[in-house]
């Protein structure tokens, strides 16, 4: 039941970008420890700006084994400071545990599994600046997502040459919504947007 | 819509026993399962694995970091230890040599994780990280000839556009011997199922290398280098490897003990029935695929019994390395609760073993596939 709740709740968060901590505790589960939930929103900013939570959901590992994924991921640059080790490996390790019961995949059909890919713009955010946008991303995007959109370690993810760039859209509402550690910013207008999206389709993996 | 299981519950199995097994076999769902939603690792349903060709839309995805944006002219070099390099765009790969079709078996090395105890930590695939498909392309060894590899050229270093999410996230690169470059099987590819390769499958181009797992079929390849040695980083140098001698599971080796892995074990894998399915007493199919990256398969035989009598399925299609072949079982039962057991074998004697060899990662879970069903 306790990792029921955990599960909901980390599901619950990605889809709702402020997930209100009083939810925890709301219905009749059991309460979750303060060094609990803090894991779990630890695992929201570092683990899942790369990977969706099914990667996290489906492991059946013991604490040490977390314990060495979580190194190795940090030793990759997930964003996890030294004090938010334990509180991440012990959540981790109490809501996956080899315990932690049966997990089967969603059933998604072939059609959404390809069109998640495609290119889809919104003709509102279509037609942008990429001289302007160059300049946006450099005092807007350039500090967290490196200068040349690469990514930096614990902080944004590489935007060059990625299909969500051809996804105006997508790119709008996560530019405004945030996404883990990414700030809310919701006052980014459409051509800004449009400019920032051309700016980035002009880069190449080296 | 009347699905196949239902038509199996409320039909009378001698009538369609005339039937051809094709009109039998009625396509499954157009659906995956979601292994994991970003980066897209997705599989498919067991159910699709009773025919030769896994069509490509429902065939299974998988990649470290996700695809890169869509570049239909995205160049591909081939340089290094080399008397020249060229660099090519996809059209001009297809003048490079002679178009082949090969027909391969394509496997994840983490198919059937999920089967390993103790658990080990990665994409906790089931049995859907499998399928088989053609591919079309040229050899590699066409384009080896081109650029002439110096002598001491001893390794191929693939890589492809999917960048790591960060700088500090190892970059995907595999390396695959020179030997193995040159078997006339290993090609670079543009369509997979006659048709031109999807993003998700590694458009424009990737690595085809039949019998070896996964890992080394790189996807939206932009680089061929030959080097003295294997490549370094974490691709090469830690992951993909097996231990050299079995090990107990659960316990901890060595980096000196372990090896690259390359060939994917002999298997076998039931479609039909799946578990917990009712068909109607009489006539019973057990239907599936068997395969060996070594050899090709020599018998698949089914267990009723728990593994104490074998009987012989017929093999159906065409027989190869790294080439799947339907299994088809049909016998005659009565009604109560059945459980079948698979069991491939393939033409350099290797056996498919009751419980896979446990290895720290997971690799290669090819253990006895135990289906049960009911017989109403």
């Amino acid at each position: 039941m306790k990792r029921l709740a955990a599960v909901a709740v980390l599901a619950c968060a990605c889809t709702k970008p402020s997930p209100e901590p009083s939810r925890v505790d709301a219905g009749a589960v059991a309460p979750v420890q303060p060094t609990v939930a803090s894991g779990k929103e630890i695992a929201q900013h570092a683990c899942l700006s790369c990977h969706s939570e099914e990667m996290l959901v489906q492991q059946r590992l013991p604490k040490e084994k977390w314990a060495a994924t979580v190194k190795k991921m940090v030793g990759w640059g997930a964003g996890v400071e030294p004090a938010e080790t334990e509180p991440l490996v012990e959540w981790l390790a109490a809501s996956y545990g080899p315990d932690a019961g049966p997990w089967e995949p969603k059933t998604i059909t072939a059609e959404s599994a390809r069109a998640a890919l495609e290119p889809k713009d919104d003709p509102a955010l279509s037609g942008g600046d990429g001289g302007h946008g160059k300049q946006l991303f450099a005092e807007r995007c350039a500090s967290c997502h490196g200068p040349e959109a690469r990514g930096m370690a614990g902080l944004g993810v590489n935007l060059v040459e990625r299909t969500v760039i051809y996804r105006s859209g997508d790119v709008a509402a996560t530019v405004r919504r945030g996404r883990g550690k990414m700030p809310p910013m919701p006052a980014t207008t459409d051509r800004e947007v449009a400019d920032i999206v051309a700016h980035l389709r002009t880069l190449r993996v080296p | 819509m009347l699905d196949r299981r239902a038509f199996l519950k409320t039909t009378a199995f001698g009538s369609l026993a005339t039937l051809a097994p094709r009109a039998l076999a009625e396509a499954p769902a157009k659906e995956l399962l979601e292994t994991v939603a970003s980066p897209q690792n997705l599989a498919t349903p067991l159910s699709w694995f009773d025919r030769e060709l896994t069509p490509t839309d429902v065939f299974f995805v998988r990649s470290h970091f996700g695809p890169p944006s869509l570049d239909a002219k995205r160049a591909l070099s081939i340089e290094g230890r080399v008397k020249r390099s060229l660099v090519l765009t996809p059209e001009e790969l297809r003048g490079q040599g002679e178009a082949v079709t090969v027909t391969a078996v394509l496997q994840c090395a983490g198919n059937g994780r999920r089967f390993h105890s103790p658990r080990v930590p990665g994409v906790q695939w089931g049995h859907g990280a499998m399928g088989q498909a053609t591919f079309t392309g040229v050899r590699l060894r066409d384009l080896l000839a081109k650029v002439t590899p110096e002598t001491d050229a001893a390794w191929v270093t693939v890589a492809g556009a999917d960048a790591p999410p960060r700088p500090t996230v190892p970059a995907f690169v595999r390396s695959i011997p020179i030997a193995r470059a040159m078997d006339p099987s290993t090609i670079i590819a543009w369509a997979m199922n006659g048709e031109p390769l999807t993003l998700a499958h590694g458009a424009p181009l990737r690595l085809v290398v039949p019998g070896w797992a996964g890992d080394h079929w790189v996807k939206w390849l932009t680089h061929v280098r030959l080097e003295r040695e294997e490549a370094p980083g974490f691709y090469m140098r830690t992951a993909y490897k097996l231990p050299t001698s079995p090990v107990a599971p659960g316990a901890a080796v060595k980096p000196e003990d372990m090896r690259s892995l390359t060939t994917f074990p002999v298997k076998s894998i039931i479609a039909r029935p799946a578990d917990g399915d009712r068909t109607a007493a009489g006539g019973q199919e057990v239907v599936g695929v068997a395969f060996s990256g070594e050899a090709p398969i020599a018998k698949v035989e089914v267990s009723l019994d728990g593994g104490t009598t074998w009987r012989p399925a017929a093999l159906e299609g065409t027989g190869g390395t790294g080439r799947w072949q339907v299994f088809r079982l049909r016998f005659e039962a009565k009604p109560g609760r059945l459980t079948a057991l698979s069991r491939a074998t393939d033409k350099k004697g290797n056996v498919q073993p009751e419980k896979a060899a446990w290895n720290p990662s997971g690799y290669f879970w090819n253990g006895w596939h135990a289906v049960t069903w009911e017989v109403a």
